[in-house]
């Protein structure tokens, strides 16, 4: 019931890393929704991505439609790998600072749980930088500071997952 | 259940959000997906308007616009200082150019944007001199449906594409661009 409660779905799980993260990391802990955490950071960046460059995407599209079918793939992978380099390199050395510095008590899987957990704020900075460019509000300054507050945000949450690592059962 | 209930409101936030950014580009696409669409050879080229990379590699205030090159064969090299292939095909382009003997241009767009700038600005004095340099953040590389780099387009003296060329092989690169720069001057 405790785990049907704290994350029932993708944007709820989603919601808690951003506004109960506490809650959410413990959740990635307990069997049931462990394992889930990837899925809902790829699906967060993967809906932002296309929300962010559908202008990029229907450029691609043309260039399908004029006969390039090379540039338009190398055109969409191009844009892809920008939106998940972030978040990829955050997961992957996120994931490997709390397994390395859980020390006994680590859990690699559950440790990349938590990292993609971690991530979520990345991601969703991400997506209120372009929110405020389409607002008309946005300014390079806004953009690094929204930016820099997605990271500082997700190094937080990292020290809280390492904390947490650190508070499971050795194993014997 | 607090807890719940402001991770199920700060979810949906951020679903709004994303919903918001979808839909403000599809009605911006809906209005002008034809203007979206890269040029091609046969088609007039977009007109931009790009900061001078000065002699300096300083960001002038001046500003080079394909408008103002009409009348002239222009041969727009879109290029970035860490691409090594750029770096190749930068003397062939330039030396394409000079051979003509002509008024024809090389626009030589850095699209490493203002950063670099200095970097962009000896490359240019050593493989291309006398091509005319500018600074793009990125917005008329996409105009232009740059993927990957480097990318030439080719441009004729009444302002309408003669060639694009992303993968042309080195050895062949030469004699694509002279071609097609005669072209350029011809019409």
């Amino acid at each position: 019931m405790a785990e049907r409660a704290l994350a029932p779905n993708a944007v709820d799980r989603l919601g808690a890393a951003l506004a109960a993260p506490v809650a959410a990391l413990e959740g990635a802990e307990r069997p049931s929704p462990s394992g889930r955490a990837p899925s809902d950071l790829a699906v967060l960046v993967l809906a932002g991505f296309a929300a962010t460059h559908l202008v990029g995407i229907t450029r691609a599209g043309w260039m399908l439609v004029d006969g390039d079918g090379t540039g338009a793939i190398d055109a969409l992978l191009s844009q892809l790998s920008d939106a998940v380099r972030a978040p990829l390199v955050f997961v992957l050395g996120g994931g490997l600072l709390v397994t390395l510095l859980a020390g006994k008590r680590r859990a690699p899987a559950t440790d990349f749980d938590l990292a993609c957990i971690a991530a979520v704020p990345l991601a969703a900075s991400a997506v209120l930088v372009q929110l405020l460019a389409r607002l008309g509000v946005a300014s390079t300054g806004l953009e690094r500071a929204a930016v820099a507050l997605g990271c500082a945000w997700g190094a937080v949450l990292l020290l809280v997952a390492l904390r947490q690592a650190r508070r499971r059962e050795a194993p014997p | 259940m607090i807890t719940m209930h402001r991770a199920r409101v700060a979810g949906w936030a951020l679903v709004l959000a994303i919903a918001s950014v979808m839909v403000v580009d599809l009605v911006a696409i809906g209005r002008d997906c034809d203007g979206l669409r890269p040029p091609r050879p046969g088609q007039e080229a977009i007109d931009f308007a790009l900061p001078i990379i000065d002699a300096r590699g300083e960001v002038s205030e001046n500003w080079a616009s394909l408008e103002s090159l009409r009348g002239k064969p222009v041969v727009i090299d879109f290029w970035a200082t860490w691409c090594h292939p750029c770096r190749q095909t930068m003397p062939i382009l330039a030396s394409a150019v000079a051979r003509r003997r002509d008024d024809a241009v090389l626009l030589s767009v850095c699209t490493d944007g203002n950063e670099r700038s200095r970097e962009a600005r000896r490359l240019v004095d050593e493989l291309a001199p006398g091509a005319l340099l500018v600074a793009d953040e990125g917005d008329v590389a996409d105009q232009y449906g740059v993927s990957t780099i480097p990318h030439v387009v080719v441009v004729d003296r009444a302002g309408r594409v003669v060639l694009v060329d992303r993968r042309t092989a080195l050895d062949s690169l030469r004699g694509t661009i002279e071609q097609a720069l005669e072209r350029a001057s011809a019409k």
